[in-house]
């Protein structure tokens, strides 16, 4: 069959050459007539009639002889699948199964590694993020970006994205929109011009520039109703007069869910973009220049970077990286997605090798099939290709069914693709040709995998021995030990896949278990769009009002226990980072600075989130207020003369008092905020709290600190929390109607319990455990199958020769031991193969583990005696059947 | 099925079995059948070109004879054909039915003439 599809060039000159052959025989022949040899050659040509009528001939014969032939072959596949339908739909829903899995996740590798973001050039584009001193990655400095751009010619442009959410008030309506605050060329290099209106300028992007704005073609539609005469007109967006001038095109899909882009340049001061320290929340894309290179441009931007260094000493020890931007948006999911991928790849290997043993099971049941087949001239080759193309179609059944389901998943799935990548898909999913082809080519390798090896072993069918032999005579030793392989190949592959689906639910319920710090019954979390930070530095001694009103308002809600908030919350994805060093020790060198997480809170925020006070005391209002004589500027040497003098009074946890005063008593000791160059402050503890974990269990626990929002007022976006009594979904609607009319114009959003927000934070590990257990489990059941079909197969076939110990005297116990012995024996050495295995691959698991070692002993030992005690237990009905066996009756049958 | 059909299926069949019943002495390559089947006849038949080639390679997708390439008697490279097992079988069928078959015409064909009868 395979010489049909790929021989026929080889065919084709093979005839003509046999075929001139023939003529110049011919011609001998007439010469040696006597003939002359011209009139001979003449007659001989004449004879053979048209050449090419012939070669037409030959050819249609042999194609058809093709097509007869797999016509044949498929009818009588077909036919046998029907005789037996549970056979036919076991095989097609392991094979659907497999396939549909393989081909899921593989769409997500596609993807993830594959196919390339949907914006013009997108090879060119790169992802560029700055590198401490000691390798860790952080955001892009503004004015880094800013002398880069001026420094830099291996980009046609080089641009910063943050995104923050705004407030846009339309009449008396306000809404809570998710702004893309972008510096010039930014849509350049994403290859995206406006459909209606216009870009940006450079000039859009000054300090002082007039607002603009350009909308999502979704926003359009959504807010705006795609009305065209929204361009030119203007809205207040977190205080300012913004004008729409553009709307991005329909297909745009930027990587991150943006509702609006704004001009960066006019706000990077009131963003604190001005300052050199300032490292966080941004991304920076840049787009090369025809022919450069990303080494090329790595080497240039990081020789500026070395410039700045020397320049500035808030530099020191920061230089800069990047990476072409699919790579850079998909990183930190590679790992995953390969672990998946390796995953199924395995349960699919696993379900050919089952699939493989019950058609060769199968196969031996229809050995007088074959035997009368080979009898009536079939060739071993015709006997492997008839066996072959069974399989095959039961995988290409299988197959189609699988992709069917894989397109059904693959919305469920979406969720494992990395998030900024999945943006760009916008609706299309992860299905395109390249997962077609994938699913074409498995389905067809695993139809010759699973096929190939009963066929070939199968084809070996002596007509004879076969015909002779009866379901009773003791089978050749050798039969069997095909399946025996299989079996042994399969409990190993099902070893390794329970290994690691243990150490992964291991691992989730370790997760689960590490306490919070937090408790999180009836605690709901929400944001409240903030006054702008315009008003701020209007007055910054009025502007701390609003919050402190606000906690103040909520704690006198119906229902509500306690009620705080505070800038950075606890599994909001929201962290505040600060630099700062001890003053009763040397000014540290700006390498020797370290980070701590910082929250500026309200009052009664340790007592809502329900941490405890380990030492000293907390807030309790008492703490200085906020004074700044007058307006703020922005001038920040001017501020920094006011605030250098403050000593507030703070709270840290018990993490950081172990970090920070080793072996010392923390209560009454000072430290400095900020780095060196930045003063904003003491702060002078008061208290020790429990530690918490911010961004799940597998970050761990931080080392933080608390300091009074009323002595340190910040703008920005802050979250309430409220801890509720009863029930909490009744009151987080009372409190959303509460909030409308307590502060209309400051709309409230992102309202969530704070248990549902740490379910965020294990969603991906649960879907990951559910997904492998499932595979794991469909391979376990497998896997019993299988040991379960060759073991009944090996007693029924030894049902005589049982038969005749038994006369022979040998006892029940015996005979059900033999078998069970037998059963042991495969299963031990799959068991001893895939635990080796499992332990070999340890490495490639260990970095999805949390709080377990991937060479685990208990898990090892746990899987080994679920593994061989499922598997004897499927040994145990067949040996039982044996042991009961008959002896007279059997014998007399013959 | 067509009456075309069934006629080329007739003739198809008749040429296959003396294509086999050639090789039965052993390999012989596409001319050397030709010429066998010429002499076997007693020069009775001469089988075309444009339906010999055909026939062998129909009959080797069949699986009633294989081909090798060896070395002819003028020394040049030639296809021999020889016949499979199957093709054997298949030659003592067709055989047998045809030895029947031109048993009955004869019967038919002998109880039809004046004399017989």
């Amino acid at each position: 069959m395979f010489r049909g599809i790929f021989g026929k060039k080889r065919f084709e000159r093979e005839m003509d050459e046999e075929l001139q052959m023939h003529i110049d025989l011919q011609t001998q022949a007439y010469v040696e007539k006597g003939m002359d040899p011209r009139e001979a050659r003449r007659r001989a040509v004449l004879d053979f009639g048209s050449l090419e009528s012939v070669r037409e001939e030959a050819r249609r014969t042999r194609a058809l002889a093709w097509a007869e032939d797999a016509a044949r072959d498929l009818r009588i596949a077909a036919r046998g699948l029907l005789r037996e339908p549970w056979f036919a739909f076991l095989s097609v829903l392991i094979l659907a199964l497999a396939i549909g899995a393989n081909t899921t996740i593989f769409g997500i590798l596609n993807v993830t590694f594959l196919r390339e973001l949907p914006y013009p050039e997108p090879d060119r584009i790169v992802k560029l993020w700055e590198v401490r001193g000691d390798g860790s990655r952080t955001d892009v400095n503004y004015l880094d970006l800013e002398e880069w751009r001026r420094q830099q010619d291996a980009f046609t442009a080089l641009a910063m994205e943050y995104s923050s959410g705004v407030t846009l008030v339309d009449g008396r309506n306000s809404a809570r929109l998710q702004g893309g605050f972008v510096t010039r060329g930014y849509f350049s290099i994403l290859g995206a011009v406006p459909q209606l209106g216009r870009d940006f300028t450079d000039a859009d992007d000054e300090p002082g520039a007039a607002g603009v704005a350009i909308l999502t073609a979704d926003t359009w539609h959504r807010r705006f109703d795609g009305d065209p005469s929204v361009i030119g007109k203007s809205y207040a967006i977190d205080g300012i007069m913004v004008e729409i001038v553009g709307i991005l095109p329909e297909n745009f899909r930027h990587y991150r869910d943006v509702d609006l882009f704004i001009p960066l340049g006019p706000r990077a001061k009131s963003f604190f973009f001005t300052s050199r320290a300032n490292r966080s929340g941004n991304t920076v894309l840049g787009h090369l220049v025809p022919g450069v290179t990303v080494e090329q441009a790595r080497a240039q931007i990081r020789a500026i970077a070395a410039r700045i260094e020397e320049q500035y000493p808030e530099n020191k020890g920061i230089s800069a990286d990047m990476a072409p931007m699919r790579e850079a948006l998909g990183k930190s999911s590679h790992e995953r997605v390969l672990f998946l991928y390796g995953a199924v790849a395995l349960f699919l290997v696993t379900a050919c090798v089952n699939l493989s043993n019950m058609f060769l099971a199968r196969g031996l049941l229809r050995g007088r099939e074959m035997a009368i087949r080979a009898a009536l001239g079939a060739t071993r080759g015709q006997i492997v290709r008839q066996l072959l193309v069974e399989s095959l179609l039961v995988s290409a059944i299988g197959g189609a069914v699988g992709v069917l389901l894989a397109w059904q998943l693959s919305a469920f799935a979406s969720r494992l693709i990395p998030w900024e990548i999945r943006a760009t898909l916008g609706d299309g999913s992860a299905f395109d040709w390249r997962v077609c082809l994938f699913a074409v080519v498995l389905t067809l390798a695993a139809g010759v995998l699973f096929g190939l090896f009963p066929a070939l072993k199968l084809s070996h069918t002596r007509p004879g021995a076969a015909l002779k032999e009866d379901s009773g005579t003791p089978g050749r030793r050798g039969r069997f030990s095909g399946s025996d392989l299989l079996t042994i190949v399969q409990v190993a592959l099902v070893a390794v896949l329970l290994v690691t689906t243990a150490l992964l639910l291991r691992s989730f319920r370790k997760v689960l278990e590490t306490p919070s710090g937090i408790e999180a019954q009836n605690l709901v979390s929400f944001q409240v769009s903030p006054p702008s930070n315009e008003e701020y530095f209007a007055d910054p001694n009025a502007f701390g009002a609003f919050y402190l009103n606000l906690e103040e308002h909520l704690r006198q809600i119906p229902g509500v226990e306690s009620a705080s908030f505070c800038n950075s919350m606890a599994y909001t994805w929201s962290t505040c980072m600060m630099q700062i060093y001890r003053t009763d020790r040397p000014v540290p060198g700006p390498t020797e600075l370290s980070f701590y997480y910082a929250h500026s809170a309200g009052t009664d925020i340790f007592r809502t989130l329900g941490i405890p006070l380990l030492k000293g005391r907390v807030f309790d209002g008492s703490e200085s207020a906020f004074q700044y004589p007058g307006k703020m500027t922005g001038n920040v040497k001017e501020a920094e003369s006011v605030l250098k003098n403050l000593v507030i009074d703070c709270v840290v946890s018990q993490l950081m008092a172990e970090r920070f005063w080793p072996g010392e008593d923390p209560i009454g000791k000072m430290f400095h905020l900020g780095p060196p160059e930045i003063n904003l402050g003491t702060a002078r503890v008061i208290g020790i709290v429990g530690n918490t974990t911010q961004e799940g269990a597998e970050r761990g626990e931080v080392a933080e600190f608390y300091i009074p929002f009323r002595s340190l007022p910040m703008p920005g976006l802050f979250h309430y929390v409220v801890r509720a009594r009863g029930d909490s979904a009744g009151f987080m609607r009372l409190l959303e109607k509460d909030l409308a009319e307590y502060v209309p114009g400051h709309p409230v959003f992102d309202m969530h319990l704070m248990e549902e927000r740490m379910g965020w934070f294990v969603a991906d590990r649960r879907f990951t455990v559910q997904l492998l257990g499932f595979f794991a489990l469909a391979a376990l059941i497998l896997a019993v199958a299988g040991i379960y079909g060759v073991i009944s197969t090996l007693t029924a076939r030894r049902t005589r020769e049982i038969a005749i110990r038994l006369t022979l005297g040998a006892t029940k116990r015996e005979v059900l031991g033999g078998v069970l012995w037998r059963g042991a024996l495969l299963v031990a050495t799959g068991l001893a193969v895939g635990l080796l295995c499992a332990f070999l691959l340890q490495k490639f698991i260990q970095a999805q583990l949390f709080g377990v070692s991937g060479s685990d002993p208990v898990t090892f030992l746990a899987v080994a005696v679920l593994l061989a005690g499922v598997s004897l237990a499927a040994c145990l009905a067949p040996a039982w059947r044996a042991s009961r066996t008959d002896p007279m009756l059997v014998l007399r049958a013959d | 099925m067509t009456k075309e059909k069934e006629k080329a299926d007739l003739l198809q069949g008749t040429l296959d079995m003396l294509i086999l019943r050639a090789l039965y002495t052993g390999a012989m390559h596409g001319f050397g059948i030709a010429s066998r089947i010429h002499q076997m006849s007693g020069e009775a038949i001469l089988v075309e070109q444009g339906s010999l080639y055909p026939a062998l390679y129909r009959l080797e997708a069949q699986g009633s004879i294989r081909s090798e390439w060896g070395v002819s008697e003028n020394n040049r490279r030639a296809r021999f054909y020889s016949l499979t097992e199957a093709g054997m079988r298949q030659l003592e069928t067709e055989s047998a039915a045809w030895t029947r078959l031109s048993g009955a015409i004869n019967l038919v064909m002998g109880l039809s003439t004046p004399s017989q009868g």
